[in-house]
C-alpha cells in the first residue's frame, strides 16, 4: 500500500497542500477530484517523487521504492522529437531494465501508428501512447492524471474496462478526472481535494452525495451567481 | 548499465535524425566551422593559466544551464528509476572534450574541479515556473517574451550589472569589448527555445513583417542594453569606430540567430550554434566574412520559405 500522511507542500508563501492523508491500496481504484488548482497534480508529483520539497510522509508500506513499482501517466506526456511510437515504448521498458515485448496485441486495442513519429500524433493519440507504455509493464501501482482527457468515446469505454480488469488483477490505481460519472463508475473510494486540503473521503456507498456536496460546499456562491445571471422566467 | 546504453542510443538516434533533417550539405559546411571555432577558442583559452580555470567553469555552468532547461526531466524521472545515472553519463560525455583539452595542457587541478562538480548537476532541481497570477503583462512581456524568459533563466540582469561593473573597473578597451561580445553571445541563448506554433501562426502580421519585427525587436533590445559597453569602448583608446564595430558584430550574430530560429523552426539549435561559431571565426580570419554574408542571405531566404509551412495564410 502507498501511504500518504500529513503531506504538506508550499511554494514560497503559497500553501498548495496542507495535511493531506490518503492510502492507495493494491487492487483498488482511488479517485481524486477537485477544482483546477486544488492541488491534485502537486499531490501526484509529491507522491511519485517528482517533487521532493514536501513535508509529511509518503511511503510504500512493503518497502519498495515507489518509482520502481509505480507507473505515472502525466497530464501532458512528454515525447522526444523524432522518435517513433514504437521506439518510445521500447525506451520506456528499457529504462526500467525490462525486456522489450511485442506491442501488437495491446496496439490492436489502441490502434496507434507506432512507426510514425510520436510528435506528429494528435493529443488523444499521445495520451494513448503514454498509456500503452504503462499497460505493457506489470506495475503494482498506476497514477493516472486525467487519463480520459482527449480520448475518443470508444477508447474512453475501453480504458474504463482496462482499469477495472487491472484492479481485479491487484493493481492499485490513483486516478484524477473531471468526469464525475466515470469516477463513480470505476472507483472504490474518492477523495475530494479543495484548497489543498482533503475535504472528505467518500466510499462507494457515499458517491451519491458527492455531486451535491461539490455543488453545496464548493460552488454555493457560483450557483447563486448563475441564478442572478440567468433568473428563472 | 544497459539502461544507460539504451538512453545514449536513443539520444544519438534523435541527434542523427535532427542532423539529417538539417541536410548533409549544410552539415558538411557547418561541422568543420564548428570544430574549427571551438578548437580555436579552446586553444586560445587553454593556453593561459587563467584560461585553464575558465574552461571548467564554462563547461560546468553551460552544463548546469542545459540541465535546468531540460524539458524531459520529469519524463526521465517517471520512466527511469535511476535517471540521475543517465544524466551523469550524458553530461560526462559532453564534458569529455574539455577534459581532454585540460589533460593535454596538464591542467590537473581545473580538470579535477570539473570532474568533482559534474556529479552534483543531476541533483540540481529544475526551477519551478512562476504562477501566472503574479506575472506582469506588458508589451515587452508579450512581444519580447524571449528576453523576459531569457532574463529569468540566466539571471541576465546580474550578468549585465557585473559586466558593466567589470568594464568600468578595468577601464581597458579589450575588457569592455570582451564583455560586450560575451553579452551578445548570452543573448543568443534567449532565442534557443522555440515558441509554440500557435504564436507563430497567429501573429497578427504578414510573414516578412513578422520576421522584420522579430529581428528589429531583438536588435533594439540588444543595442539598448549594450549602450554602457559601447560608451566605455567609445570613450577609450579604441574610439567610436571600434565600439561600433563590436556592436555591429553582436547585432549581426544576434540577427542571424533569430533568423536561424525561424529558418529551422522548431529544431534550430544546431544551426544556431553553427551561426555563432561562424561569427566567432571572423574574429580569427576575415576570410570567413564572405561565408558569414552568404549565410546571412541564406537565412533570410530560408526563414521566409520555411515559415510558410506554419503561415500558409500569408
Amino acid at each position: 500500500m502507498i501511504s500518504i500522511r500529513e503531506l504538506g507542500r508550499a511554494f514560497g508563501s503559497q500553501q498548495v497542500l496542507h495535511r493531506v492523508s490518503l492510502d492507495l491500496v493494491p487492487g483498488t481504484i482511488h479517485g481524486l477530484v477537485g477544482a483546477n488548482g486544488a492541488g491534485k497534480t502537486t499531490l501526484i508529483n509529491c507522491l511519485f517523487g517528482l517533487d521532493t520539497g514536501y513535508t509529511g510522509q509518503v511511503r510504500e508500506t512493503s518497502g519498495h521504492a515507489i518509482r520502481q513499482v509505480t507507473g505515472l501517466l502525466p497530464y501532458e506526456p512528454f515525447f522526444y522529437p523524432k522518435i517513433t511510437g514504437r521506439e518510445y515504448l521500447a525506451f520506456c521498458l528499457q529504462a526500467r531494465q525490462r525486456p522489450v515485448v511485442d506491442f501488437s496485441a495491446w496496439n490492436q486495442l489502441l490502434e496507434l501508428p507506432l512507426d510514425q513519429y510520436a510528435e506528429e500524433y494528435s493529443a488523444g493519440m499521445k495520451k494513448k501512447l503514454a498509456l500503452l507504455a504503462l499497460l505493457v509493464q506489470d506495475l503494482r501501482y498506476l497514477i493516472l492524471d486525467e487519463p480520459f482527457n482527449g480520448l475518443d468515446l470508444g477508447t474512453n469505454l475501453l480504458l474504463k474496462e482496462i482499469l477495472l480488469r487491472l484492479r481485479q488483477r491487484g493493481t492499485g490505481i490513483l486516478l484524477t478526472s473531471h468526469l464525475l460519472g466515470t469516477l463513480t463508475e470505476t472507483c472504490d473510494e474518492i477523495t475530494l481535494l479543495a484548497g489543498g486540503t482533503v475535504q472528505r473521503h467518500y466510499l462507494a456507498a457515499e458517491f451519491g452525495s458527492l455531486a451535491t456536496d461539490l455543488l453545496d460546499t464548493l460552488y454555493q456562491d457560483k450557483l447563486a451567481q448563475i441564478a442572478q445571471l440567468l433568473p428563472r422566467t | 548499465m544497459q539502461a544507460i546504453q539504451h538512453y545514449l542510443g536513443l539520444r544519438l538516434k534523435i541527434l542523427a535524425r535532427q542532423l539529417a533533417e538539417l541536410g548533409w550539405l549544410r552539415l558538411l559546411l557547418l561541422a568543420p566551422l564548428l570544430v574549427a571555432a571551438c578548437g580555436q577558442a579552446v586553444r586560445l583559452i587553454g593556453h593561459h593559466p587563467v584560461g585553464q580555470w575558465v574552461l571548467p567553469v564554462m563547461g560546468i555552468s553551460s552544463c548546469l544551464s542545459m540541465h535546468r532547461q531540460r524539458r524531459d526531466l520529469a519524463f526521465l524521472q517517471s520512466v527511469a528509476p535511476h535517471y540521475r545515472r543517465l544524466l551523469l553519463v550524458e553530461y560526462a560525455l559532453w564534458q569529455l572534450p574539455l577534459w581532454v583539452v585540460l589533460a593535454c595542457y596538464k591542467a590537473w587541478l581545473p580538470l579535477l574541479l570539473s570532474v568533482a562538480l559534474l556529479p552534483l548537476i543531476p541533483y540540481v532541481a529544475k526551477p519551478r515556473a512562476e504562477q501566472g497570477a503574479g506575472r506582469r503583462k506588458s508589451l515587452v512581456h508579450s512581444e519580447l517574451f524571449e528576453w523576459v524568459s531569457g532574463y529569468r533563466r540566466t539571471s541576465a540582469w546580474l550578468v549585465w550589472g557585473v559586466g558593466v561593473g567589470v568594464a568600468i573597473w578595468q577601464r581597458h578597451n579589450t575588457v569592455a569589448a570582451l564583455v560586450l561580445i560575451l553579452w551578445a553571445l548570452l543573448l543568443t541563448f534567449f532565442y534557443k527555445t522555440p515558441e509554440d506554433p500557435v504564436m507563430v501562426l497567429q501573429y497578427p502580421l504578414k510573414l516578412n513583417a513578422f520576421l522584420r519585427r522579430k529581428v528589429g525587436l531583438a536588435l533594439t533590445a540588444y543595442v539598448l542594453t549594450s549602450l554602457p559597453y559601447v560608451v566605455l569602448i567609445g570613450t577609450g583608446a579604441a574610439g567610436w569606430g571600434g565600439a561600433l564595430a563590436v556592436l555591429l558584430w553582436g547585432a549581426v550574430t544576434l540577427a542571424m540567430v533569430v533568423l536561424a530560429k525561424y529558418a529551422f523552426y522548431p529544431h534550430a539549435s544546431v544551426v544556431q550554434v553553427g551561426v555563432v561559431a561562424l561569427a566567432l571565426l571572423i574574429v580569427v580570419n576575415s576570410f570567413y566574412l564572405v561565408l558569414l554574408a552568404a549565410a546571412f542571405a541564406g537565412l533570410v531566404w530560408k526563414s521566409q520559405r520555411h515559415l510558410l509551412q506554419y503561415r500558409w495564410h500569408d
